[in-house]
């Protein structure tokens, strides 16, 4: 259909005309934007939850699984015990070159129980070891290269040349024979070597043998590595703004009160402030560390923590001077401070911030100690309120810094939990992720304030740890 | 004066003050827009609302094509629609009579308020009112309207020519009453 002064007439009666919509409109659109933004917060903010509870999860499971090879050395523990009963000649009998005894041996360790075989492999020559531990190993449960390193610990014991120089993996067999043989002493009389006194050669004392094999020889100079060190780190995560035994996040406060009027007017109104369900938080600071006892360490720090969230609120703090009207939260009103400064307001979007400096004193379990290592810690901080403030987002109302003593506590008490996925970088280095989380174990307001909220911070961080 | 740039930007990186810019910029001509599709005040109100909040969260997909307010013209439009929709769809859009209107005919609007304009286009059916909005005032054809609205294109044609048709009896009524201070004429 062709265009006719008809259409062309009202296309242009309406071109560029404006007609001022209701100020509510507005309102009711920055609202739904904040509610939108709290939302893609909060999505964003499940990842890290469900990173943290991943890190607690798998770190519980490499803890069990770390004490799974104690349970399963339990049948050491019994053979352990029955050594005393093996008659003491059928060590002496044995020299590490005696072929023949060698297979009397086997055949008699092939007549023998599966104790009755790691006793005679321990007291054996180091080939006939080697063919017992073949046979014992299927039914003792028993991993090879554990059996191994108990009965050549008990082997280094017994013989006091060989106690010296061998790191554990060296000490085979075959090469203590060599090196037997490549000592004059030695060679005068491969008997007198080899064959032990009944004193050494017999394991009259079973936590002597236990002691000896479980020593790692390199575990002294790992401690020794990571016996002190320093951190330096930051960390980014979301909180929970609800109040405990709040309903659905908490996310509305309302206090109805004689209050002010913008228009001038004194009037029974209604204070509210709506909050995003999840605010976010940042932390950096500084650490220092150290090993107190086998794989236990003791850590602490200081750490500026700022946490912030996002408010509607509709009450302002007008002051003296009505032209330097402050940013308020209804949530933080109290039966006692209710004064005739505050006023209610059109709807307005702003940032509570509040800073902490805060010392941290944990406890830590090394769960796995390699180049990639897992610690699990735990304990409390302490925080020191530094400053909050509230700021509107518009820029309309000017920013309200609050000190120490206002509506927040400026002690507070938090308990912490994280896990430390940490690589090692250098000599001296280690990088590690740091999943955890931490909640505040009092109300971060004062009491009068009768406003219950604890935050529970669940954050990722990272460090940067130089071992001395 | 931010620049329009300047505001998109602003919008884009989620500041307040760049959204509460660019609402006041267009706000009261956008009422204007929804206000042709609404069949009351209040319905236009939430097409604005809703067309805000879907240009704030969209605006990264902005890519400058077309002019801002365009844009922000059709957004609006849309979000009238999907109002309208749900009552035409329980009111289902039919072909009216056809009704002849001279080619030549010519009407004066431009001494009428804007206010006594929307009331009488709101005072349209549901589906002539958008049907008309569409294609005279925004300039859509047929085919588009047909497709925007899920009609046919016949069913369209007639209904912009029964919307023609009432506006010229709605016109020559309002003549009557405003002889006085101006005149329209069909």
């Amino acid at each position: 259909m062709e265009r006719q002064p008809f259409e062309k007439a009202w296309h242009d009666a309406f071109q560029g005309k404006e007609k001022q919509p209701a100020p509510q409109i507005w309102s009711a659109i920055s609202n739904e934007l904040a509610n939108t933004a709290a939302a893609r917060n909060r999505r964003r903010m499940v990842f890290f939850q469900w990173l943290a509870a991943a890190s607690v999860v798998f770190a519980l499971t490499v803890v069990f699984l770390n004490e799974r090879p104690s349970l399963d050395q339990q049948p050491v523990t019994r053979s352990e015990q029955v050594l005393p009963a093996v008659p003491q000649d059928s060590a002496a009998q044995q020299t590490p070159t005696s072929t023949p005894s060698d297979a009397a041996l086997s055949a008699k360790a092939q007549s023998s129980s599966t104790t009755n075989s790691y006793t005679s492999a321990i007291n054996a020559s180091p080939a006939a070891t080697k063919t017992a531990l073949k046979q014992t190993q299927p039914t003792a449960f028993l991993r090879k290269a554990d059996f191994q390193q108990r009965a050549l610990a008990f082997l280094a014991e017994s013989r006091p040349e060989n106690n010296v120089v061998l790191p554990l993996e060296t000490q085979r067999p075959d090469a203590m024979v060599d090196s037997t043989k490549a000592t004059p002493e030695r060679t005068t009389s491969p008997t007198q070597v080899t064959d032990p006194t009944p004193e050494a050669a017999t394991p009259t004392n079973p936590a002597t043998l236990a002691h000896v094999a479980n020593e790692q020889p390199v575990e002294p100079k790992k401690q020794a590595s990571r016996a002190l060190w320093t951190s330096v780190g930051f960390a980014g995560g979301g909180f929970t703004t609800a109040a405990a035994g709040g309903t659905g996040g908490g996310l509305e406060a309302s206090t109805t009160a004689d209050f002010a009027m913008t228009n001038g007017m004194r009037s029974s109104a209604t204070a509210t402030s709506q909050k995003a369900q999840v605010g976010t938080a940042f932390s950096f600071g500084i650490g220092v560390g150290k090993m107190i006892a086998g794989r236990w360490s003791l850590q602490t720090g200081l750490v500026y923590l700022q946490q912030s969230v996002g408010y509607t609120s509709n009450l302002i703090s007008l002051g003296t001077n009505t032209t330097s009207a402050k940013v308020y939260l209804a949530e933080t009103l109290s039966a006692t401070n209710y004064s005739a400064d505050l006023a209610i307001t059109t709807p307005y979007q702003l940032q509570a911030q509040v800073n902490y400096l805060a010392v941290p004193m944990m406890a830590g379990y090394v769960v796995l100690d390699r180049t990639f290592s897992i610690q699990v810690n735990g304990g409390v901080a302490t925080d020191f309120l530094v400053q909050s403030a509230w700021q509107d987002r518009s820029g309309l109302y000017t920013t309200n810094r609050q000190s120490a003593n206002d509506v927040y506590r400026p002690v507070n008490w938090a308990g912490l939990f994280n896990t430390e996925f940490s690589y090692r970088i250098g000599k001296h280095y280690r990088a590690s992720l740091v999943p955890g989380v931490r909640y505040s174990m009092q109300p971060i307001y004062r009491p009068e304030i009768r406003n219950d909220l604890r935050p529970l911070i669940w954050d990722i961080g990272f460090r940067i740890r130089y071992q001395f | 004066m931010r620049s329009e740039a300047e505001l998109i930007s602003g919008c884009v990186r989620s500041e307040p003050a760049a959204q509460r810019a660019l609402y006041d910029r267009f706000a009261a001509r956008m009422l204007v827009v929804c206000l042709r599709y609404a069949r009351a005040q209040m319905e236009a109100e939430d097409a604005l609302q809703e067309g805000f909040i879907k240009v704030f969260n969209s605006i990264r997909d902005f890519r400058g094509d077309s002019k801002l307010e365009t844009w922000i013209t059709r957004i609006m439009i849309n979000s009238s629609l999907n109002i309208q929709r749900k009552k035409m769809y329980m009111l289902p859009m039919v072909d009216v009579e056809k009704v002849s209107l001279t080619e030549s005919e010519e009407v004066h609007l431009a001494g009428m308020h804007l206010d006594d304009l929307i009331a009488m286009v709101q005072s349209l059916p549901d589906g002539c009112r958008v049907v008309f909005s569409l294609f005279a005032v925004e300039g859509y054809g047929h085919q588009e309207i047909a497709s925007m609205l899920g009609i046919s294109e016949g069913t369209s044609k007639s209904q912009y020519n029964r919307a023609k048709q009432l506006l010229r009896a709605k016109l020559e009524q309002t003549e009557k009453k405003m002889t006085p201070y101006g005149k329209a004429t069909l």
